[in-house]
């Protein structure tokens, strides 16, 4: 017995039945997915299988959604036969007891008569897809026909009717040429029918396919049936590729990708390089084109101009004035056989771009193409590349300073254009502009016009083309393209700079959630930011403000009042506690940080009540971004708000006292966390209390004063258990590091050890990777090398995962460390510039002096003077701050570098201070370190009794040198 | 003698035995010219050409003979025109007849022992014909 339904996979793809048949399913993942579990053996798909298979390249939460999406359109196409798919959390499947497929018939050709085959085997299988899958599938598929033909012919032969097996084996030939049994039912076929001469010219015919002669024979007959317009071209000259003026900027790794992706045998034919206005398609196109070239026959770049003929401006580029009344099949027989690479830029200016380069990559099998548009094509074996921002540091930064051109660096200078490349949000085209504009304005002023308005960004760059010029009016033309759904969910999202998932976007959408997100990413207003998990949907910065000063005040108005409801909501399911600052808890925090902030903000603004929640969230991750002046400003302000309670102080007080620590102002962090600590007891937040009293002694340690901190550790841990036992396992970290500067290796292994095992009840992951860090000095005292070497591997992932400054910084200072010991200076240098680089981020001078040590004595041991001499100077400044620890190190490193000079003498005294200076005001320093002081005072020779060296005398002898 | 003296039978059998041999017909073809221009070596200079159109030809001829068998008329009329060109080609009714050998013995050599002998004879009696027609054709002055 047969199904009730069919799914034909040759020619049009559909459902039919006897009553109905469903061939549109709006897009081609949904048939594609219609597709795959008709193709599965037992008509059930994992989801995340699905997902992988119709998204390969992309993250597979950003395809959860999609996946999602596709399925409710094909089940939509369905009709019907909707029913026929079931989709449960895992799974999808298609109930295959009532649906049976085209190669099912295939699979059972005795049920299958002369006149069914015959379609199957002339139409082709999964029409339009040309990609790896549905090549294996095709192969299969063929692998059936033949079988199919084979049997059904030799059924019509003995039913005494040639005819039909003559059809079919012909049919079936043109699948599979070189199939011997299909050759030899057609020679019988023939007979049959009373030829002998057809039957010995199928018979010859044979044989030359196995001879390989039939592709000359092709050839020769294609040759003479050609029409007189396609006859060859004159070759054209091709223009040569765009040579842009300035310097390519970031996206190194990206354009090496994309080198192999298009030149790797299993790699792609078609790349889409998509991404809004601005953001450097065309030029990242242009630098892989230079990558490639010379790696395939030839190289060239397209521009497609406004509302083009489709295939009329390429037949221009490569043809030029060579009009045919056939441009494609013009074009398809100039690259015939060319193995080459395009570059189709600017290709949203077509109507139905989609359509256009299937039927091009059909058509030329060499042929690659990298296209440059703001929405993805949607055609099957498409490599859709989203181009997102420019990386804030390592790329935008360094790009807007080489745009500015050399000025006297100054801190301020350098932080302004740092805001500057964040209000730019790393566009490369905002970049230029920006730096334009900043050759008449001071950068404080270009920030307060962008805050402004974001119509600042407008300049007249003749190199960029017109439509460039001016930022705003580019994106007035895109938002100009959205319908009303579209706009307003657009407008919600503008409120929320650190984008929204799904869940929130849900809120406040209208309609379909997923359709609306799906359109605003195909119109590039909106990038995925698929570095996070669970996947953000963000408007880049220009963009957010461009929406909401073009938006209806009222209608904005409503969309922040939302956002300030949304936002607090969210903050009060996160209880604030340090119990609480899980490493799931901890992402969460880092997510929303510029939603909590902008929340903030405009709650201030508005005289919002119940800001203090919103804070309580946002200080952590504030404060691991080093944005401690933005953290007291907004103290201040709160500390004023009318209904703050003792625990909201105290909030505000253990975060100042935070944020004075890393401005190296220990005392009076002291004094703060200890304010903070009273106040959490009037509030009765008894792990806070502890908390706070652990910052109080915070000063201590970096003070060096030892015994005393681990004394007062002993009594928090002690109060811990009790009040705060989630606590305990931090306080012991803190103690057990504390035990690794005095040598003291078995104890502090025991805290360390014992922090890792219990990090889940307490900070989970940052504690983990602080505990990790400490180890690594335990396992080097214990000369434990492989250990060390593993838990270095096992920290690098856990670090990048936190992605957290702070823990950043503590283990590059450890790595540069290790590599001192080794005299491996090079690489000493190396990590402790990328934890400067993390502490300028951070702005924490603490951690800013102390890896400013590493990089002084790796300099010296290249015996590169003056930069050493350079950055013992900078180190000066920690003295007056009380950081006697790092005093006492750069006091030793100037006297290696004078003996190394051969001043001699000098380095003698210069080591005399600095132990005098330890001894006076007892100054203990790890253990490590200690090495090294002993190191130099061995090395400069006896030093002359030095009775008192001041915190000034220090100052001023790492100043004056 | 007109072709009709084969029976309907005889017409399939000797279609049947041509459709076994069609897989080998070069190799037959290719044998057949090497012994003729061993037997014959005065007929050489009249095949001009490539030798493989030549085999090509030949069977062709014979598949082209087999499909026409049941209208005579047809038949005949392509043997007598082949006659008559072979006469521009220096082809002697001794040559008819030692074609007439070497296809008979290269279809005998091609088919078992047990359907040998009843084979060849009708192969014998399709070939005599041809023969009797071509040589027809060949002694008629013009072209028909």
């Amino acid at each position: 017995m047969r199904a009730s339904w069919r799914v034909s996979l040759f020619g049009v793809i559909g459902v039919h039945s006897v009553h109905a048949s469903y061939t549109s399913f709006e897009t081609r993942r949904a048939t594609k997915l219609l597709v795959l579990l008709a193709l599965s053996r037992t008509g059930s798909l994992r989801r995340d299988d699905l997902a992988d298979l119709l998204w390969p390249d992309d993250f597979l939460d950003s395809t959860r959604l999609r996946l999602r999406q596709e399925l409710s359109r094909m089940k939509k196409g369905l009709g019907d036969a909707s029913d026929l798919i079931t989709a449960s959390t895992e799974a999808v499947s298609m109930n295959r007891s009532e649906v049976e497929t085209d190669l099912d018939l295939l699979a059972k050709p005795e049920r299958l008569a002369p006149a069914e085959l015959l379609p199957l085997l002339s139409e082709p299988f999964l029409m339009g897809w040309d990609d790896t899958w549905a090549f294996s599938e095709r192969e299969r598929a063929d692998q059936l026909r033949v079988q199919a033909a084979v049997a059904v012919a030799t059924q019509a032969l003995n039913d005494k009717d040639p005819q039909s097996a003559l059809s079919i084996t012909q049919a079936a030939i043109a699948i599979d040429p070189r199939h011997e049994g299909l050759r030899t039912l057609a020679m019988k076929a023939h007979a049959a029918l009373g030829s002998l001469s057809d039957a010995l010219v199928e018979f010859r015919r044979f044989k030359r396919q196995l001879n390989g002669s039939t592709a000359v024979v092709e050839e020769e007959a294609m040759a003479a049936a050609m029409p007189a317009w396609i006859e060859e071209p004159t070759q054209i000259e091709l223009p040569p590729l765009p040579s842009p003026i300035d310097r390519f900027y970031g996206r190194d790794s990206l354009v090496r990708e994309l080198r192999d992706l298009l030149t790797e045998d299993r790699g792609s034919r078609l790349v889409s390089l998509v991404g809004p206005g601005g953001i450097g398609k065309t030029r990242l196109a242009i630098e892989v084109l230079k990558e490639v070239e010379g790696q395939v026959g030839f190289v060239s770049f397209v521009e497609c101009p406004v509302d083009a003929d489709p295939a009329g401006f390429l037949l221009e580029h490569f043809l030029q004035g060579q009009a045919t009344a056939e441009p494609l099949e013009a074009l398809r027989r100039h690259l015939r056989d060319q193995d080459c690479i395009l570059v189709l830029d600017n290709l949203e200016h077509l109507a139905e771009p989609g359509g256009f380069v299937t039927e091009l990559l059909n058509g030329l099998p060499s042929l690659r193409l990298i296209v440059t548009s703001r929405r993805p094509m949607k055609i099957a074996g498409e490599r859709t590349v989203s181009i997102g921002p420019l990386e804030r540091t390592q790329e935008a930064l360094p790009m807007l300073e080489e745009l500015v051109g050399t000025r006297k660096p100054s801190r301020d200078r350098e932080a302004a254009l740092a805001e500057i490349v964040d209000l730019c949000d790393g566009l490369p085209l905002s970049l230029r502009l920006a730096a334009a504009r900043l050759r008449f304005l001071e950068p404080r002023e270009l920030i307060q016009e962008l805050k402004e308005t974001a119509n600042s960004l407008r300049a007249d760059l003749p190199d960029l083309p017109e439509r460039h010029r001016d930022l705003q009016r580019m994106l007035r033309v895109s938002l100009g393209s959205l319908g009303a759904e579209d706009s307003e969910a657009l407008l919600h999202m503008s409120c929320y700079p650190g984008g929204v998932t799904r869940a929130i976007a849900k809120t406040f959408v209208k309609g379909n959630v997923d359709d609306v997100l799906e359109r605003l990413l195909d119109s590039a207003l909106v990038w995925l930011d698929d570095e996070m998990s669970p996947l953000r949907f963000r408007l880049l910065e220009p963009v957010r403000q461009c929406v909401q000063e073009r938006a209806e005040p009222a209608a904005l108005e409503d969309a922040r009042e939302r956002f300030l409801d949304q936002m607090t909501a969210l903050a009060e399911t996160f209880v604030p506690g340090y119990d609480h600052v899980h490493n799931h808890e901890r992402h969460v925090y880092r997510r929303e940080t510029p939603n909590f902030r902008a929340a903030i903000n405009l709650a201030l603004e508005t005289g919002r009540p119940q800001t203090h929640v919103l804070f309580e969230n946002l200080w952590h991750s504030e404060l691991s971004a080093g944005r401690n002046a933005e953290l007291i400003e907004m103290i201040r302000k709160l500390e004023k708000s009318p209904d703050i309670t003792p625990l909201d102080k105290g909030h505000l007080l253990l975060c100042e006292a935070w944020c004075r620590s890393a401005e190296g102002k220990l005392d009076e962090t002291a004094d703060l966390a200890l304010k903070a600590k009273h106040a959490f007891d009037e509030g009765g937040d008894a792990g806070h209390s502890v908390y706070a009293l652990s910052a109080h002694y915070e000063h201590l340690r970096y003070k060096s004063e030892w015994p005393v901190v681990l004394a007062r550790y002993e009594e928090a841990i002690a109060l811990a258990e009790v009040a705060a036992p989630c606590f305990v396992a931090t306080l012991r970290v803190w103690r057990g590091l504390v035990r690794t500067y005095r040598g003291e290796w078995q104890e502090a292994e025991n805290d360390l050890e014992y922090g890792i095992a219990h990090s889940d009840d307490a900070e989970g992951a940052g504690l983990n990777a602080m505990a990790g860090t400490a180890l690594l000095a335990v396992d080097f005292a214990y000369k434990r090398y492989a250990k060390l070497q593993e838990r270095l591997a096992q920290l690098r992932p856990l670090l990048q995962e936190l992605g957290d400054a702070h823990y950043w910084s503590i283990f590059q200072r450890a790595e540069a460390r290790f590599a001192l010991v080794e005299g491996n200076y090079q690489a000493a240098e190396a990590h402790a510039r990328r934890g400067l680089q993390i502490f300028a981020y951070a702005g924490n001078l603490l951690h800013d002096t102390e890896i400013k040590v590493s990089l002084a004595r790796a300099l010296i041991g290249q015996e590169r003077w003056p930069e050493a001499e350079a950055v013992i100077r900078e180190m000066a400044p920690a003295v007056p701050q009380k950081l006697r620890r790092v005093g006492v190190m750069a006091a030793a490193c100037l006297a290696e570098l004078r003996w190394h000079q051969g001043q001699t003498d000098q380095a003698a005294q210069i080591m005399a201070r600095a132990l005098a200076y330890q001894q006076v005001h007892d100054v203990s320093v790890p253990i490590m370190e200690q090495e090294y002081l002993n190191s130099v005072q061995a090395r400069v020779g006896a030093v002359e009794n030095v009775e008192t060296v001041s915190d000034d005398d220090l100052h001023r002898l790492l100043l004056e040198g | 003698m007109p072709i009709t003296v084969l029976t309907t039978q005889e017409i399939e059998r000797l279609r049947a035995s041509f459709f076994v041999l069609i897989p080998v017909t070069d190799d037959l073809a290719e044998s057949f010219y090497a012994r003729l221009f061993e037997a014959h070596p005065e007929v050489r200079p009249f095949f001009k050409g490539d030798l493989q159109t030549q085999q090509d030809k030949l069977i062709d001829t014979l598949a082209a003979l087999l499909d026409t068998l049941e209208k005579p008329d047809v038949a005949d009329q392509m043997l007598r025109d082949l006659g008559h060109r072979h006469v521009a080609y220096g082809a002697t009714p001794e040559l008819y007849d030692w074609v007439e050998w070497a296809i008979l013995d290269m279809v005998g050599n091609q088919v078992g022992p047990e359907e040998a002998e009843d084979l060849t004879a009708i192969w014998g009696k399709l070939l005599r014909h041809v023969s009797e027609t071509m040589l027809a054709g060949a002694s008629s002055e013009t072209s028909p």
